[in-house]
């Protein structure tokens, strides 16, 4: 499977990158989270 | 992408959103949600709480770990490992029977759905690194 979004972001620094990537993880999982708890 | 890690290719891939696992504990969800539930007017615990709750893992963690995956930010597409699953249930706990109904007002603090999240938890796991058949 490729790596979609490091492929977009190839462009940033290392430790930029990895501060978006994780940013973006810890972005999902709050948005994903609240959408289970709202449709359950 | 090549492997790394752990995780050797010769062992049995996880498939994520096409993951058996997964689209068994869908669905059943799917039936209970849509079929199941209006339909149950005496309030049952087990189809209005504890069958959900038990497929928090199943259902939920495959779709995690794919966005990690297309973050870059999981090396393989090794089966779900014990720890993701000890921190998701960690965090899932956390939000949902701690900062939901404290801060959000929503759900409610019940220690039994946090034994459901972990049960079904410990299932998924086992089903996931123990198949019962060869896929």
């Amino acid at each position: 499977m490729t790596p979609l979004l490091p492929s977009l972001l190839g462009g940033l620094s290392g430790w930029a990158l990895l501060g978006v990537k994780i940013l973006g993880a810890f972005g999902f999982m709050a948005a994903a989270n609240l959408v289970i708890l709202y449709a359950s | 992408m090549k492997s790394t890690g752990l995780f050797q290719e010769r062992q049995r891939p996880f498939h994520y959103a096409r993951d058996p696992v997964f689209l068994a504990a869908l669905a059943i969800y799917l039936v209970n949600r849509l079929f199941i539930k209006p339909h149950l007017h005496p309030y049952s615990p087990f189809f209005h709480g504890h069958l959900d709750d038990s497929l928090l893992v199943p259902v939920a963690l495959p779709i995690f770990l794919l966005v990690y995956r297309l973050l870059g930010l999981r090396p393989d597409n090794a089966p779900p490992r014990w720890w993701e699953i000890a921190l998701h249930l960690l965090v899932w706990s956390l939000f949902f029977k701690w900062f939901g109904p404290l801060v959000l007002h929503r759900s409610v603090a019940d220690p039994v759905d946090v034994a459901c999240y972990a049960g079904g938890g410990i299932v998924a796991w086992a089903l996931w690194h123990f198949p019962v058949a060869k896929r």
